[in-house]
């Protein structure tokens, strides 16, 4: 019999439901960034600073909102395949808390991390808030985690939903992506070195880039990462967005279409990071720029979800 | 030396502007302390942080003791005998500092003896190769540096989270007293630092020697808590699902014995 509890887990952004940590709410999303760097002086600039980034659209987060859309689609999508799927959603930053989640599935269930690229803060950052979760349980109580659906960075309909953006990003000014006169920024999260010497991170979302890119027919794209904290002084993965934009300038890019491959919701750092940062670099380069659409719940991204959720059932159905 | 008032106003106001630069340095607010007070890590997330912070706490002592060698004068060299006494154990019921931490260890989940064979995250191995790199490659006041302000002004700040931490994960006082210790301790150890500090601190070149030593030490440390960070996550992940479901791998990791075993610090008369 195919485990019917699937669990979905996620980063979380701030909603305008208030977390509680505070007697008098901060507001705006202090509480969400603060509790991602931590309540720590040394870190209350930065804090500030991505604050004001989710003030820019209203102080807060689109993200639980569009992964749980994503997460119906998906138990839709799997419901006219005949399977009837009980969902449960955590996030690691925001309430519903992944840990608090965990005590609400009953039975054997799977785990769906939703992000494309694995590294220690982001796929096993969510299980561990899985472990922990179940760690708070007796064994009695404690539901049996059966696995976890395999990743799709090189997927062929999380391709195929990330070409459809950058296409419709393209249109949208009337880039060639075929000719080198158009650049494509393909654009990740940075994570520090540190941790990419432990993770297939940089390889995956390298993957996911050339096959993209192949999808589309560009002819002059680059891998970007964006996002890396201000004040920290090790190295991050690179080359940062600015400075993509900038070097498919110096080829010849005359637009630039750049698309969120290592995201797969608008959230705030997709829309201010790549969309609002990433156009002022393109405007002080007198360059059109647009930024895709992340994947969202474009149908063929859902129907990817759902092959590997099938094929994760099947596998440890055939195991037992 | 004496110095002029001008002089020890410059060198203060110098001393003072490092110590709120690595107060706001991101490896003395690396998220993976700043959480600790508010969202409560367990006492697993402590055992695999100890196997990892083990190492550092044991060749400390060794940097040290390098860095003696090199001072320049009885003032500098007093400092730094002041310290090693502390961590020789002088103030901990005669205990060194590796060996109350192991008391910490075994508190945290691991078992007498096996202190120094679990696999350190490269970040880890990075860290006491660059600090015995400083203490006996660079200038001597590079190595006072990231010894001195680096250590003595950053781990205060840096524990008092741990610690805050640590009460939360249900530790007993007496468990984690390598760390409330060192909350006194490197206040002292940073005050008399301070004071040796000074007369080092009146021309800009030196300045900048000390202060490129500190940071040299702080972003090993960034780099050592993002090392913590992947560990406890996927040691977390493993303790419930099987290899190959984290995103992290270990291949080729070192225990502290095989580095033991392969490195050789050594003093040596160069003519």
């Amino acid at each position: 019999m195919a485990i019917d509890n699937l669990m979905v887990v996620a980063f979380g952004g701030p909603t305008k439901e208030c977390c509680g940590k505070h007697a008098e709410c901060p507001g705006q999303a202090f509480c969400f960034v603060n509790g991602i760097f931590g309540d720590n002086p040394a870190r209350r600039a930065r804090v500030d600073e991505v604050v004001e980034h989710y003030k820019f659209f209203g102080g807060f987060s689109r993200f639980n909102e569009i992964t749980e859309a994503q997460a119906n689609a998906l138990q839709a999508e799997l419901k006219k395949r005949g399977h009837d799927l009980k969902l449960t959603i955590g996030y690691d930053h925001w309430m519903p808390w992944i840990a608090d989640q965990v005590a609400k599935v009953d039975g054997e269930f799977l785990v769906l991390v939703m992000t494309p690229h694995q590294s220690a803060v982001s796929w096993d950052a969510y299980l561990r808030r899985v472990s922990e979760g179940l760690d708070k349980l007796d064994e009695s109580s404690r539901p049996k985690w059966a696995g976890v659906v395999d990743p799709f960075w090189n997927k062929p309909g999380f391709i195929e939903a990330l070409a459809d953006r950058v296409r419709e990003a393209a249109k949208a000014i009337k880039a060639d992506l075929t000719n080198s006169s158009t650049g494509l920024v393909l654009s990740a999260h940075s994570i520090p070195m540190s941790l990419v010497k432990t993770s297939k991170y940089v390889e995956q979302i390298k993957e996911t880039a050339e096959l993209v890119a192949a999808k589309v027919g560009a002819a002059n794209w680059m891998v970007a990462y964006q996002s890396a904290p201000s004040d920290s002084k090790i190295e991050w993965t690179t080359p940062y967005l600015e400075r993509a934009i900038e070097e498919l300038k110096e080829g010849g890019a005359q637009k630039i279409v750049a698309a969120p491959i290592g995201f797969l919701c608008d959230n705030v750092e997709v829309l201010y990071d790549l969309g609002v940062e990433g156009k002022n670099k393109a405007d002080e380069l007198d360059l059109p720029f647009a930024a895709a659409e992340s994947v969202n719940t474009h149908p063929a991204f859902i129907k990817q979800l759902a092959d590997n959720v099938e094929a994760k059932q099947k596998e440890l159905a055939a195991a037992l | 030396m004496t110095l002029t008032i001008e002089q020890e106003q410059q060198a203060r106001a110098f001393l003072a502007d490092l110590r709120k630069e690595i107060k706001n340095h991101a490896g003395v607010g690396h998220s993976i302390l700043g959480r600790m007070k508010t969202d409560p890590r367990t006492r697993f997330d402590f055992k695999v942080l100890a196997g990892q912070h083990f190492p550092l706490v044991g060749n400390f002592t060794r940097y040290m003791e390098l860095l003696l060698l090199n001072a320049p004068d009885s003032e500098a060299k007093c400092w730094l005998a002041k310290v090693l006494v502390d961590e020789y154990g002088e103030r901990s019921e005669g205990e060194d500092h590796a060996e109350h931490y192991k008391k910490f260890m075994h508190a945290a989940g691991h078992k007498p003896g096996e202190e120094d064979i679990i696999p350190l995250h490269p970040e880890v191995v990075h860290f006491i190769r660059e600090h015995y790199r400083i203490a006996t490659e660079e200038p001597f006041l590079v190595g006072l540096g990231a010894l001195g302000p680096g250590h003595e002004w950053s781990i205060p700040a840096m524990f008092e989270l741990a610690v805050a931490g640590l009460r939360k994960a249900g530790f007993a006082e007496k468990e984690i007293e390598y760390w409330t210790m060192h909350l006194e301790q490197d206040q002292d150890h940073g005050a008399w630092l301070e004071e040796a500090l000074v007369k080092y601190c009146i021309d800009e070149s030196n300045r900048e020697l000390i202060r490129r030593g500190a940071l040299l030490s702080l972003d090993a440390r960034e780099r050592f808590w993002w090392g913590v960070t992947d560990k406890i996550a996927s040691e977390s992940t493993k303790k419930h699902l099987p290899p190959g479901t984290s995103a992290t791998h270990t291949e080729g990791q070192l225990t502290l014995r095989e580095l033991r075993q392969r490195w050789h610090v050594e003093a040596r008369l160069v003519e």
